[in-house]
């Protein structure tokens, strides 16, 4: 009697919360396919007009290539020193290997805008405020902590057996490493890749401060549209991420069960 | 896991190579940036009046004094504006693991498909670009929006009561942003302590709720706490919730930052102001995880019920 209470209390529950979170995203897709230049959900009809113009726009094509750029660029950053830092904790001792987590995840836990803000000043003091790499290292801070803690689950669930069997059959430690662990490791990797990909393309605040009128990304684009009325473009480019972030989960839940993923993202 | 040692180099056997990637980020990313920032804040104030243009504005180069953070200290709107951002993080937070430790004991113990749901509803807001979130909350908390045509019928919401721009809406938009870590962390901590003892606590004939009460919340208050710091970490420097969600009423140390560096151009003062900021967001936090750690129902031990106080609900 009782257990039925609370169970069926749970559920409603855990559906309200939900419900709500999914529906946040729903109402800022709805209003993109409203063709009125009124924001609002849509009453009578639907209609790509949005779409058709956020395309047709010079600016937001071009925020929509800059981001991708950045993506790319952070991405590569990214899987590179999380990827080394992978490698290195896992072998390491468990001090070290602490230490080098807690110096990767650090610039999540600063405040994004004191971030941001010494990253444009550096940036500009180094002459490369602006450049799409200044934004790639801004996003990378971001992302490398995510590859690392990925890739780091995906290490510790390969068998070091196996490498060392490639060892004791005569390979070095990097043959080893690339023709055993490697392979293994790749749909870790991809994931990685997509989630660096996901937080680049989300990524708010050092993109605000560190680019240009001419490397501006989509969030950019997006910010002075959101700030006094909301315009429906910017629906169509919140549809556009919805789709792209849409798209980017289907392929990494196709390549790992993303439920345990989640436990690996906890964080510390 | 620990195979820590094994190749006798503290480094790992790959040698000291592989964490040059991690330092040099840490140094071009992380530690330079904040560096600069300081050095920064110690330049003069070229104050707000010349917008960047000609010799005013940005800082005066060549220049070190004390004068922004004197400045920012004696300005009774800076302290206002650092007690909300204070009250929206600790507001944001409580809230938020409120809601989320129900969730992620909801989460733990379903199975299958309706636990892939609930997580991944809870993990899709992350996967967004958070302008996406904020113009779907603008977009719910609109004066002829669907949540006011919900709620005004019924009467919890009064005829002429606004929603937008509200207090409630800047903690909606903070809360959507930092439940999610709550929920991560939570049901982490749920699958860590897993269901034997619960079990037993149940055979020996105690109820759900003093199950929970004297079993469950006593073995997952380190998980707990652990959420409550990172979600106030994360509320203290909230910037786009107050910023597109609230009116100036609601303008929290990060919406100060960015107006001194974009708006007044006075990047000095900014940089000052966003040295307090991290100044105050170390100090909240070691506060809170002091607090936090003062020996509560954790460090009791969970006692099970005798069987004739079964079931009293």
């Amino acid at each position: 009697m009782t257990d039925r209470f609370w169970r069926a209390a749970g559920t409603l529950y855990a559906l309200a919360v939900a419900g709500t979170l999914v529906s946040v995203l729903g109402f800022a897709l709805a209003v993109s396919f409203n063709p009125s230049t009124v924001i609002g959900l849509p009453t009578s009809e639907l209609s790509l007009r949005w779409y058709r113009e956020f395309f047709a726009s010079p600016v937001w094509r071009q925020g929509v290539g800059n981001s991708l750029l950045v993506a790319a660029l952070s991405t590569a950053l990214a899987l590179t020193v999380g990827g080394a830092s992978a490698l290195a904790a896992d072998r390491a001792s468990r001090r070290r290997a602490a230490l080098l987590e807690a110096s990767l995840v650090a610039p999540l836990l600063t405040p994004g805008i004191a971030l941001a803000l010494g990253l444009l000043v550096f940036f500009r003091w180094l002459g490369i405020s602006g450049t799409y790499w200044a934004l790639a290292v801004g996003h990378a801070l971001i992302s490398t902590p995510v590859v690392f803690l990925v890739l780091r689950g995906t290490l510790a669930g390969i068998d070091p057996r196996l490498e060392e069997a490639a060892r004791g059959l005569g390979a070095s430690p990097w043959r080893a490493r690339a023709a055993v662990t490697l392979p293994l490791a790749l749909p870790g990797v991809a994931v990685a890749a997509i989630f660096a990909i996901i937080l680049s393309i989300g990524e708010v605040v050092i993109s605000l401060l560190v680019s240009t009128p001419s490397t501006q990304t989509l969030s950019k684009v997006i910010w002075p549209n959101l700030q006094y009325e909301l315009t429906p473009i910017v629906a169509a480019a919140s549809g556009v991420l919805l789709l792209a972030a849409g798209l980017l989960i289907g392929v990494a839940a196709r390549l790992v069960r993303l439920d345990r993923l989640a436990v690996v993202l906890r964080g510390r | 896991m620990a195979r820590g040692g094994k190749s006798g180099s503290p480094w790992g056997d790959a040698g000291w190579p592989l964490w040059l990637p991690a330092a040099a980020l840490a140094a071009v990313g992380f530690a330079a940036p904040l560096a600069w920032l300081g050095r920064l804040s110690l330049y003069e104030s070229a104050g707000s009046g010349g917008y960047g243009l000609g010799n005013a504005g940005l800082y005066v180069a060549g220049t070190l004094t004390l004068d922004n953070y004197r400045a920012l200290l004696a300005d009774p709107y800076v302290w206002r504006i650092a007690a909300f951002t204070v009250k929206l993080g600790l507001v944001s937070a409580l809230t938020s693991v409120a809601l989320a430790y129900p969730f992620a004991l909801v989460i733990d113990r379903a199975r299958g498909w309706t636990q892939a749901a609930l997580l991944g509803a809870t993990i899709l807001p992350k996967f967004v670009n958070p302008l996406v979130v904020i113009a779907g909350i603008e977009v719910a908390l609109a004066q002829d929006g669907p949540v006011r045509s919900l709620l005004v019928p019924l009467g919890l919401v009064g005829e002429e009561t606004r929603l937008a721009h509200t207090f409630l809406a800047v903690v909606v938009g903070e809360v959507v942003f930092v439940l999610p870590y709550a929920v991560l962390i939570l049901v982490a901590t749920f699958a860590s302590v897993g269901r034997s003892l619960v079990d037993a606590a149940r055979g020996l004939g105690a109820s759900p709720l003093r199950a929970f009460l004297e079993v469950t919340l006593p073995l997952t208050w380190r998980g707990t706490r652990a959420a409550l710091v990172l979600c106030l970490v994360f509320g203290l420097s909230a910037f786009t919730a107050p910023f597109f969600l609230g009116g100036p009423e609601h303008y929290t140390l990060s919406v100060l930052v960015h107006r001194l560096v974009l708006v007044n151009l006075d990047w000095a003062a900014g940089a000052a102001a966003a040295v307090e900021m991290l100044g105050l967001a170390v100090l909240l936090v070691l506060v809170a995880s002091r607090l936090a750690a003062t020996p509560r129902t954790g460090d009791r031990e969970a006692t099970v019920p005798a069987p004739a106080e079964r079931s009293a609900a």
